[in-house]
């Protein structure tokens, strides 16, 4: 109560001691009032007596005390320039007009989030993702929900195989991204980007419709002025000294990016499949892949088993990759590949050819040495502008394969395959825009040139051959199209014209076969289609809808040199397509797509004789062409909820083929069998269902994904009679990622296959047999100190290779790794329990093969990784 | 009991639907960002249990003329499904579906729009409801105490603000007065803030410029409930004593016994306290 009255009574004095300053703020450029400006009181340089927050009319009124003598204001808001106005004592109405100014903001983050989503493009935080473990990006996209990975390193996204790898907005590597997945550090990634429906070409965006996703990755730091990378060395033993030797350097700058690698090693490591192209081709323009005849023996991809532990090889890869941005919308890209490979291979084989009364067996023991060389050079230019489009791709590849085959049945027998392939192509496409209409130009010239040869040599003599294949060809297909685009419909005409002009030569030696030993034939092949098409898009709106109906006129002149005979074809072929999307919400998708595909056979089906590709197999071929009509329908559906962390699909395929010939296979004394083709209307149905699901967690940074497939497919055979077989497969594949704690992270991944093989006739099967197959494998990273990470893995693998017989494999590997800032040393410890052989059974239409390889058994790497 | 619930999601969704409201959604871009701040928000969901706290992601984005800030569950669903909201489609209704099943807070606060005005919505039972109120600065009182947030300076200011004393970090570098939830009039962004309880606090995670047009905008949708605050606050407060008692009369409901689970009460710690 006192110091009330006290203050009543200073009132007037307080009243009067005080200085008023009041005014406007505007903007100096529109004189538009600034709201909420800091409209500081200072009575020195660092004392703030008080401050005020400027109105909507961007006024404001502070009041201090007159005894105070060098005040000023100081006016700040971001964005505009910070003024001082220094303060007279009389009463005064000020004006402030502010500058507006670039500002600097210290953009920073704790806690990003793991996925988010912009409309198509769905953005994966890496470091959400990354565990301490992963060491390259390709470690980090396999725990990405919605993202799927392959045995060669192919990536899909929600079930569709991407179209494009970009690094930083930048195509280096065309299909062989797994030179960047896996080697790129995962600590140089900032964030993965999917692009979802990406449409390369610009100027085509939201016209013409594209189903593939790309990937984008986003480096933390895309100003390199030094190259990043890692140098491996390391030694280990298995019977032999095992090596391994790696150097990888990456450079990316706003104008350039470059990519050298260089890998060599011995210890089963497969660095061949890094140079494998990976995106599917389109069908605009496809390259021409001329198939040969004779292949030599590889080594085969064994079910289920992991290829390091089976491979015994000397390999050694080099890379080079640059890129050189020409300005914002020209590129020029150069890559150089080489692959050098030594490959061993040791396995026994059982072959069940499935006869009316009693199955025939077949057992060999072989042994291959591989040789394969390859050159690959790729020059492409790109100019992608929002009018025109122009891309040229001049593409070489050498390779030379020649394997070496000792088989034992009752005798001693050697194969000798050698084959070389020499393919040269350029393809080039130009577009352009006027308005609303586009005309575009593309053409693809292509040789190839494949000889291919086959020694067989036995103890006895009597199965010595020597077949000599030559295949070659000519092709081009030159294509134009003019589309008119009336918002949101477009109508699309383009005309093809493809020529091919093949050779093919083939000569066999064989004591027992007298005639129909010598071929040779020459195609000429000229194709012309007209595909009108019509397609309906509205960026905003569900429905995506694409119709054509491509016309085909064929003609073909066959020239056989050997006979002296020469015939003309003409065909005409319809080969609808049509596809729907439609978007129900921005979370859930359909598609549905038929394909109507008619085709003819090629040169191959020309052949009127006789060709050997094994020591006990002869092809009769007898020159009747091969027609098969397709119907392939497909529906899919898809579920992304990058918030929520939740990816799912499913797929249903529905594919029927009627063929005008039915496969046949005939069996001769001496364990020879002979394949061809019989003239009988004949048809193949395929069902396939495939589901995924993921969810990320990422409270307790735990993934988990489950991919279910189930597929049926049915066929017809000639072998002594003719019989319908039925083939029947489930998987279930669950895999779970977890970081349980900063010291302990787990994964696992499971496989359960069920597998029915019926053979009967169209009415009944009467003989059903059913395998399983159980994959597991758990592998456990300590991390006692934030250095030191400790690996164990344990792999399960159990085979049912007949109703009675089954095998059961349990594989460890052990590893340490200590890290020294830029310097890792790691040591491993490969299948601890020294397992060395390893069973499987393979369906191949009415037959059965069973395998037994020889593994790598118990061993040990110590490696030296120095990162840069 | 599942049963019961989707029932009476069903119902709450049906009857959103049904009132005609949502059909004339659209939406008016009001500015764009030039920053945007993300904070973690929790809320001890019942003042009586000290385990009842509830995290959210909030987004501010503040722009020249207006400033909104809003949960960032929703505000990214709300984006992915922006493509389809402008467009005047049938579809909408599923999005609205969509977007009342995503999780978080569902409240929206603009400051500055219009001028001068705070203009809050929030979604009670399957109305939305909007109320302005003047933007008049809290008293902060500055204190000498410095810290750093995310690497920023910040200094210490305290304020009483509808029945919470709060503690607030502000940081001049950044001469902007704004901040999360309807906090402002501090000369520097607030960066953190909590109240004396610790019931309510807001913690600054990132600050980003946007590179991209990040437009600030409204639905004109809603045909939301314009009520007074303090109408707002005791509706609200209804609701939450009884959800089964609040939605009982719609004529949707009476059909449908509701779960008994419904009408319990359930814990209610409002960030502003009813002055009574």
């Amino acid at each position: 109560m006192k110091f009330s009255i006290v203050l009543f009574l200073l009132f007037p004095f307080i009243c009067l001691s005080q200085i008023t300053k009041e005014g406007y703020v505007r903007d100096k450029s529109d004189l538009q009032p600034i709201e909420s400006a800091v409209v500081y009181l200072f009575e020195k340089e660092n004392k703030i007596l008080t401050y005020q927050i400027t109105n909507n009319e961007g006024y404001f009124k502070i009041q201090y005390p007159s005894s105070i003598d060098s005040a000023f204001l100081q006016i700040r808001l971001l964005g505009y320039e910070t003024q001082n106005i220094p303060l007279k004592k009389e009463k005064e109405m000020l004006e402030i007009y502010l500058q507006m100014a670039e500002f600097e903001l210290k953009e920073v983050s704790v806690k990003a989030f793991p996925i988010w989503g912009k409309e198509d493009t769905i953005v994966y935080n890496v470091d959400a993702f990354k565990g301490l473990q992963d060491r390259t990006i390709g470690d980090v996209l396999k725990k990405l929900p919605g993202i799927e990975i392959t045995q060669q390193g192919q990536i899909s996204y929600n079930g569709t195989p991407i179209n494009t790898f970009y690094i930083e907005g930048m195509n280096l590597l065309g299909g062989r991204y797994n030179i960047a997945t896996n080697n790129i550090s995962a600590d140089q990634i900032a964030t993965v980007e999917v692009l979802e429906f990406h449409q390369p070409i610009k100027m085509l965006k939201n016209i013409v419709i594209s189903e593939s996703p790309a990937i984008n990755l986003k480096l933390k730091n895309n100003k390199m002025s030094l190259p990043s990378g890692t140098v491996k060395a390391g030694t280990g033993y298995e019977k032999d000294p095992l090596w391994t030797i790696d150097g990888f350097a990456l450079q990316v700058q706003p104008k350039r990016q470059t990519i050298l690698s260089a890998k060599g090693n011995n210890n089963g490591n497969d660095i061949a499949k890094e140079l494998n192209d990976l995106i599917p081709q389109n069908d605009d323009m496809p390259y021409y892949r001329t198939t040969s005849l004779l292949h030599s023996k590889q080594v085969t991809d064994i079910p289920a088993a992991q290829k390091k532990r089976f491979l015994f090889n000397k390999s050694a890869i080099t890379s080079i990759n640059n890129l050189w941005k020409i300005n914002e919308e020209s590129q020029l890209r150069l890559n150089v590949d080489y692959l050098s490979e030594n490959l061993q291979d040791h396995f026994d084989e059982t072959i069940h050819f499935f006869l009316k009364d009693s199955g025939f067996i077949l057992k060999e023991i072989y042994q291959h040495r591989i040789q394969n060389q390859q050159v690959h050079t790729t020059i492409n230019y790109e100019s992608n502008a929002s009018t025109h489009y122009f891309n040229n791709t001049f593409k070489t590849q050498l390779k030379w394969d020649h394997s070496l085959s000792d088989i034992q049945n009752n005798t001693n027998i050697t194969e000798n395959y050698q084959i070389r392939n020499i393919d040269i192509a350029n393809k080039l496409k130009f577009a352009r825009k006027w308005n609303n209409r586009f005309w575009d130009i593309s053409s693809l010239v292509q040789y190839t040139s494949l000889p291919q040869t086959l020694e067989i040599k036995s103890d006895m003599n009597d199965l010595d051959a020597q077949q000599r294949i030559y295949q070659k060809g000519l092709y081009s297909n030159t294509s134009s199209y003019i589309t008119i685009n009336h918002y949101p419909s477009t109508w699309r005409i383009q005309m093809n014209i493809e020529t091919a002009s093949d050779g093919l030569e083939t000569t066999l030696n064989k004591l027992s076969l007298y005639d129909s030993t010598y071929s040779k034939l020459k195609t000429d092949e000229i194709r012309t289609k007209i595909t009108p098409s019509y397609s309906y898009h509205h960026p905003k709106q569900h429905l995506k809808l694409n119709i054509s109906l491509p016309a085909t006129y064929h003609f073909s002149h066959i020239q056989d040199k050997h006979h002296q005979q020469k015939n003309n074809y003409f065909y005409l072929y319809i080969n609808p397509t049509i596809r729907i999307n439609y978007r129900f919400s921005p979370l859930w998708e359909t598609a549905l797509s038929y394909r109507w595909n008619h085709t003819r056979g090629n040169i191959q089906d020309y052949l009127n004789a006789y060709l050997l590709t094994s020591y006990h197999n002869l092809i009769r071929k007898d020159g009747i062409q091969r027609d098969s009509r397709n119907h392939a329908i497909s529906v899919r559906v898809n579920f992304r909820n990058p918030i929520r962390g939740i990816f799912f699909y499913t797929n249903l395929i529905y594919m029927n083929r009627k063929n005008n010939l039915l496969s046949s296979q005939e069996f001769s004394t001496n364990a020879i069998t002979t394949s061809g083709n019989i003239q009988q209307n004949n048809q193949q149905n395929t069902w396939l269902i495939s589901s995924y699901f993921a969810k990320y967690l990422h409270s307790i940074r735990t993934n988990i994904t489950m991919n279910i497939q189930y597929n049926i497919a049915t066929a017809e055979k000639q072998q002594q009679k003719k019989y319908t077989h039925k083939s029947e497969n489930y998987t279930f594949n669950p895999s779970l990622n977890t970081e349980i704690s900063k010291h302990l992270s787990l994964n696992y991944t499971g496989k359960f296959i069920r597998n029915t093989l019926n053979i009967g006739n169209q009415e009944s099967y009467n003989s059903k047999t059913i395998t399983h197959q159980l994959i597991q494998e758990i592998a456990a990273y300590l991390f006692p100190s934030s250095k030191t990470e400790i690996k164990v893995k344990g792999e399960y693998i159990y085979n049912e290779i007949s109703s009675s017989a089954s095998s059961g494999l349990f594989f460890i590997d052990v590893g340490i790794n200590y890290k020294l800032k830029q310097i890792e040393f790691n040591l491993t410890l490969n299948n601890i329990l020294n397992q060395r052989k390893y069973s499987c059974i393979v369906y191949n239409g009415l037959d059965t093969y069973h395998y037994s390889y020889r593994l790598r058994g118990k061993n040990i790497l110590a490696t030296i990784i120095f990162s840069y | 009991m599942t049963y019961r619930i989707f029932l009476f999601l069903f119902i709450n969704l049906f009857s959103f639907f049904s009132n005609g409201i949502a059909q004339n959604l659209g939406l008016t871009v009001l500015d764009s960002s030039f920053v945007r701040c993300k904070y973690t928000h929790t809320i001890l969901a019942d003042s009586s249990d000290i385990n009842s706290t509830k995290e959210y992601t909030m987004l501010l984005q503040i722009g020249k003329n207006v400033s909104r800030f809003l949960d960032y569950q929703r505000f990214m669903a709300d984006s992915t499904n922006l493509v389809i909201i402008k467009e005047n489609i049938p579809d909408q209704i599923k999005m609205q579906k969509s977007l009342s099943l995503i999780p978080g807070e569902k409240f929206n606060i603009l400051k500055r729009y219009p001028q001068g005005k705070i203009t809050y919505t929030d979604m009670i039972a399957f109305e939305y409801y909007k109320y302005e109120e003047e933007m008049s600065s809290p008293e902060w009182i500055l204190k000498d105490e410095t810290k750093t947030i995310l690497g920023y300076y910040c200094k210490k200011a305290e304020a009483n603000i509808a029945g919470r004393k709060y503690e607030a970090w502000y940081t001049p570098d950044i001469p902007i007065s704004d901040g999360p939830w309807k906090f402002w009039g501090l000369p520097g962004l607030i960066l953190e803030i909590k109240d004396t309880k610790e019931h309510v606090f807001f913690t600054c995670i990132s600050i980003e410029r946007p590179t991209w047009k990040d437009n600030i905008y409204v639905y004109n949708k809603q045909g939301a409930i314009r009520i007074t605050k303090n109408e707002f606050l005791k509706i609200k407060q209804r609701y939450m004593d009884s959800p089964g008692r609040f939605v009982e009369n719609n004529p949707l409901a009476q059909n449908n016994a509701l779960p008994s689970r419904a009408f319990e009460k359930r814990p209610y710690n409002p960030i502003e306290i009813i002055e009574e």
